[in-house]
């Protein structure tokens, strides 16, 4: 039995930490409710962003203010809002709860758990809308990001804290090579951190996500993964608002000193969504009816992807926002503003998709403008002129199908094109250790693919990495693993254990 | 009709900080059907900035004349609220406080609900 001194103590426990304060509200009134975005009247004290209840059930965000009205996006359900229901100020600016436990977890924009386990509640409130680290608080991008696709990690390298567009038609592999990318996360460099990964998913189809969740979750990567949806079926309110959940997820993390990757799946239907909500709010339409500051809308985003310097933690968030583009056009509005903000561009295209090549990243339009100054001394050394070799290459295979004489060297030039370009093609889901990468450009790079039939350059590929994975060659695929740069004694060993694999390998 | 007019007729429709049925009946006269409904608009927002809007649990426990002096350029609207049980909630435009038992015992609910969570 317990006595009353207890329970009365219980109870003062319960209560400690409670301060009472006079409870002061800010009302308005609906006035219209167009399709989830209302004009309420009243709300003086409202200011730009905060958080707003209506009827004291649905959530909105003041977007628009003017001398008698707000006009605030609902963030939930909208049909049973209707005019003179009340609307009542927060004194909050959106945000998202985080927690170290978000890790592993599928949640909304607002943090609403979707995976069925329960909410976060416990935690640091990040707010959605935050200004990016200014100059002071930066470095340069120093550290490389590994993809674990060849193509990219040796011609158009990311760095950690880069900002690299993924832009090209629909069904051409764009979120595979997001996705390969975070699960090539699992693979941790020796002497670097391992880095935590945040997909935000935009008006996508709910089976498209329940499939990627599946996919990292056999690949053992969602552990350190979160997950922000709005799928399509969710309010343009939600799929507007994000990606700015998502960085908010990853400025938490950053705050901690961690590398955060952040995929943006994609910004094209993010544009959309606000287009839709600016149109319903009146704003003045501009180039195909985008409103005047979608353009802002994406830099204040993408800006706050930043390798922050020592003082500040050292972390990193680094961005890989993906466009859609109709027809490979990518001079249409939304990816020309993006291509502008990001520091480089992955560009996949369905001719080479068609053809074969997988993934399909054009390498002539493909650049990264701050990644090389990230990339590893190793890889270095023997991808420097790999993008100029497979440039040339694609010039004369196009000028090669107007004439059957070729010189000795054209020739020679086409026909380690082709390797290359076999070299590159790799499986989905299947991203590769910086070693193996490195010990196959080797492969292609010295020539010694030049015999092998262009069919047989997969199957050469693989068994070479099994061969050079077993315990015999341990030290070359350390001091290739080490990321120093490779001396001609390195380059001379690799090309033994190659050699020695060609003696055995059947074509 | 732009807001600096509409807010002129707002204020010509009072005499001694009352409505003036008849000046607002020749002004009604005068505006097309869409003028009207912001005249009205208008007419109730300028109401509303001009009330209290006061609850309490009970009608004796105020005293009306001291609110009054409270408030002097306004008018002051009680209404009964049992649920507040203790102190009042009061309205002024479109900020509302509220200074009841009720309010203090909910955000106890609230704050012990998070302390179990």
């Amino acid at each position: 039995m317990i006595d009353s001194d207890t329970i009365i103590k219980q109870l003062e426990d319960k209560v400690k930490g409670f301060h009472y304060d006079a409870k002061t509200q800010n009302v308005g009134k609906v006035e219209v409710n167009h399709d989830g975005v209302i004009t309420a009247s009243g709300l003086s004290k409202a200011v730009m962003g905060e958080r707003v209840v209506v009827s004291d059930s649905v959530s909105g965000v003041v977007l628009d203010l003017t001398e008698d009205s707000a006009s605030i996006i609902l963030l939930d359900e909208s049909s049973s809002i209707k005019e003179g229901d009340t609307v009542r100020t927060t004194g909050e600016l959106l945000g998202i709860v985080v927690a170290d436990d978000i890790l592993g977890r599928v949640v909304n924009p607002l943090g609403i758990p979707l995976d069925g386990k329960p909410g976060i509640k416990k935690g640091t409130l990040m707010p959605l809308e935050k200004i990016a680290a200014g100059v002071v608080d930066r470095m340069d991008v120093d550290t490389p990001l590994k993809t674990g696709i060849k193509a990219i990690d040796a011609m158009i390298p990311i760095g950690r804290g880069q900002r690299e567009l993924i832009i090209g038609d629909r069904g051409l592999g764009k979120t595979a090579i997001a996705v390969d990318t975070i699960i090539n996360q699992k693979n941790v460099a020796k002497g670097q951190k391992k880095v935590l990964s945040i997909y935000v998913a935009i008006g996508q189809k709910q089976s498209t996500i329940a499939q990627i969740i599946g996919k990292l979750k056999e690949e053992g990567v969602l552990e350190n993964t979160v997950i922000v949806a709005a799928s399509s079926s969710d309010p343009a309110a939600l799929q507007y608002l994000a990606p700015y959940a998502g960085t908010a997820i990853a400025e938490y993390f950053l705050k901690k000193g961690e590398d955060v990757l952040i995929v943006y799946d994609d910004l094209t239907k993010q544009a959309w969504a606000y287009r839709q909500i600016s149109l319903v709010l009146g704003r003045p339409a501009g180039r195909e009816a985008y409103p005047g500051d979608i353009f802002y809308v994406h830099s204040r985003l993408l800006e706050r992807a930043v390798k922050l310097n020592k003082e500040n933690g050292g972390g990193s968030i680094t961005a890989l926002p993906i466009i859609e583009t109709q027809a490979g056009d990518i001079s249409a509005y939304i990816p020309t503003n993006v291509i502008s903000i990001t520091d480089g561009q992955i560009f996949v295209e369905s001719e080479l998709f068609n053809s074969g090549v997988r993934p399909a990243i054009n390498v002539g339009f493909s650049v990264s403008r701050v990644g090389s100054a990230a990339q590893t001394g190793a890889m270095k050394s023997v991808a420097g002129k790999m993008k100029l070799e497979l440039a040339q290459y694609r010039e004369l295979a196009a000028f090669a199908q107007f004439g059957s004489e070729l010189d000795p060297e054209t020739s020679r030039q086409l026909e380690r094109g082709k390797r290359s370009t076999e070299l590159f093609k790799q499986n989905q889901y299947r991203p590769l250790a910086e070693e193996y990468e490195i010990l196959s450009i080797i492969a292609v790079t010295r020539g010694h693919l030049d015999d092998i039939p262009v069919e047989d350059i997969s199957r050469f590929e693989s068994e070479l990495h099994e061969y050079a994975g077993g315990k015999k060659h341990q030290k070359i695929i350390e001091r290739l693993a080490s990321g120093e740069k490779l001396k001609e004694e390195d380059l001379k060993l690799a090309d033994e254990i190659i050699k020695e694999f060609k003696k055995g390998f059947t074509k | 009709m732009n807001r600096q007019t509409l807010k002129q007729l707002v204020l010509a429709s009072y005499t001694d900080s009352e409505l003036d049925a008849r000046k607002i009946n020749k002004i009604s006269d005068l505006l097309s059907k869409k003028e009207l409904k912001l005249y009205i608009r208008a007419l109730k927002n300028s109401e509303k900035q001009n009330t209290i809007l006061l609850e309490v649990p009970s009608r004796n426990l105020i005293d009306e004349g001291s609110l009054q002096d409270l408030f002097p350029d306004k008018r002051i609207s009680v209404s009964v609220d049992p649920e507040l049980l203790v102190g009042m909630r009061f309205q002024d435009n479109d900020d509302i406080f509220e200074f009841s038992l009720k309010n203090t015992l909910d955000k106890i609910t609230e704050h012990i609900k998070e302390q179990y969570d």
